[in-house]
């Protein structure tokens, strides 16, 4: 009894100590230590965007409140909160808001209040577009940064200390991407079955919103199984758009050229999805234009002059 | 030197912390923060862990076994579904008459609704040709006698075989008339 307690004990502490390894190496893979200007880069790059989306890419969630309130199917969120019928009014609102939040947010006052007010704003905004009947799933990545980024505490912005906060944000918004994809892959097998690889998905596509580019498409069946084949060979492999060096970079490139080809093909953009793809990029490098550097400055100094004379002691005047 | 430990992630600038780390304040009122080790303190790593597993489980047990109700926990389904290659692809419009005699062919987002949205509540349409109405009435006239008095919702039907489109037929789904 006691030999068998005593052989047990080892592996017990080697399983432990296993585990301690793998839970460590984990949470170092889920807080990596990027710079934090790659962070602050990539907020901007966000916030910016979804003033961009609510006035280009999705002004038309803004119809929805002219729609017949009985054509509201609310999603379940939506019932749970109770949200109201979107009315033209709301939504006006709503947008107005979305703006003034966002554009808030770009200044680098209160980052976290004005980030969990684009979050919220953004997530109704969303659950108003996907209650008429159609949800959509390229904005899950958006929505996984906007409420990350929040939680971002903001420092100097040429700031290249390595940020673990920062990281962990932009680690969420990478897996989300992948998540994205291989989920979708998943969805494929879930709801149209292996058969969906043979089938003729892509020609509903092309025969409902196709393009000048992807009607010829249509006669070829077999290109179109083929293509079929890579997208979910794609998806399969986005995991690997996690792996550090020349694997990760090629699937990277992959994303883009796919995401290319379906708008060329089927005017479907991904945009709020292509936005979050930067995460995987240094963005630290980005550097504004001297032309945008020059004029900041020169506003900063005209700024900290006018400062410097209206608080000026009367000893000095 | 041992610096005090500040609170979070990077401790907050000014002349609060200059005094306390001794630094001399540099010009403009402010220090640049040192980096401190360990990242965000324990309590934001907790509730951090917390939320990264519940949106994972969320985004993994809405794929699994939720709907598009559970967004945004919904499965990422777009173009999921299996159109066979002999069946037949739909493609709603709507074709409206004006109250001066004019036939109109209305594409779905004139009404303000997306084709997929069209498809997707396509069932109502047909069970309820006054959703048709106050549609109809939500359509921009540019004069009275654009009004629409009436309001069919059409649907385009593609048949395939072996994979190429091979005919096409339309069906009306539901008609609203202006009493």
């Amino acid at each position: 009894m006691a030999r068998a307690i005593g052989r047990a004990e080892p592996n017990a502490q080697q399983f432990v100590t296993v585990l301690q390894r793998a839970t460590g190496g984990l949470g170092k893979w889920w807080y990596p230590r990027f710079p934090h200007r790659r962070a602050v880069m990539f907020r901007r790059i966000v916030y910016a965007f979804v003033i961009v989306d609510v006035l280009l890419t999705s002004f038309a969630v803004g119809w929805h409140g002219e729609l017949p309130g009985e054509l509201y199917q609310p999603l379940l969120i939506g019932r749970i909160l109770p949200l109201p019928v979107p009315t033209p009014l709301s939504l006006y609102v709503i947008k107005a808001a979305l703006l003034v939040a966002s554009a808030l947010a770009l200044t680098r006052r209160m980052p976290r209040l004005y980030g969990i007010a684009v979050f919220v704003l953004y997530l109704e905004w969303m659950i108003v577009n996907f209650s008429y009947g159609k949800v959509d799933h390229d904005r899950f990545a958006l929505l996984i940064a906007l409420a990350a980024l929040p939680t971002v505490p903001l420092g100097d912005l040429h700031d290249e200390d390595p940020d673990e906060a920062g990281g962990w944000a932009l680690r969420c918004v990478q897996v989300a991407v992948v998540l994205t994809y291989f989920l979708a892959a998943y969805a494929k097998l879930r709801f149209g079955g292996i058969e969906w690889l043979n089938g003729s998905t892509l020609v509903r596509a092309i025969l409902r919103r196709g393009t000048s580019v992807a009607d010829p498409l249509i006669g070829y069946p077999p290109l179109l199984i083929g293509a079929q084949y890579l997208i979910v060979a794609f998806e399969l492999a986005s995991p690997f758009l996690l792996v550090k060096g020349r694997m990760g970079r090629a699937l990277l490139w992959a994303a883009f050229a796919f995401h290319a080809g379906v708008y060329a093909t089927l005017r479907l953009s991904f945009i709020p999805h292509l936005v979050c793809l930067l995460a995987f990029f240094p963005l630290e490098r980005v550097r504004p234009p001297p032309s945008i550097t020059k004029v900041g400055a020169r506003f900063r100094t005209a700024a900290a002059q006018k400062h410097r004379t209206a608080h000026r002691s009367p000893d000095r005047a | 030197m041992l610096r005090p430990q500040a609170r979070g992630h990077y401790p907050r600038k000014g002349a609060a912390y200059a005094k306390a780390t001794n630094q001399p304040l540099a010009p403009g009122g402010r220090t640049s923060p040192p980096y401190t080790p360990g990242g965000p303190a324990k309590r934001g790593r907790l509730v951090r862990n917390l939320a990264t597993a519940l949106v994972l489980a969320g985004a993994i047990a809405g794929s699994v076994w939720g709907d598009d109700d559970d967004f945004p926990f919904a499965p990422f389904r777009m173009y999921s579904t299996t159109t066979s290659p002999s069946g037949s692809v739909r493609t709603p419009h709507f074709e409206g008459a004006t109250a001066s005699g004019t036939k109109l062919r209305i594409d779905t987002e004139e009404l303000g609704l997306r084709t997929a949205e069209v498809l997707g509540q396509m069932e109502r349409f047909r069970r309820d040709p006054g959703l048709l109405g106050r549609l109809a009435q939500t359509y921009d006239p540019r004069t009275a006698d654009s009004r629409l008095v009436e309001l069919s919702l059409v649907q385009g039907i593609h048949s395939l075989r072996g994979g190429r489109p091979s005919g096409y037929s339309e069906e009306v789904v539901s008609v609203w008339r202006e009493r």
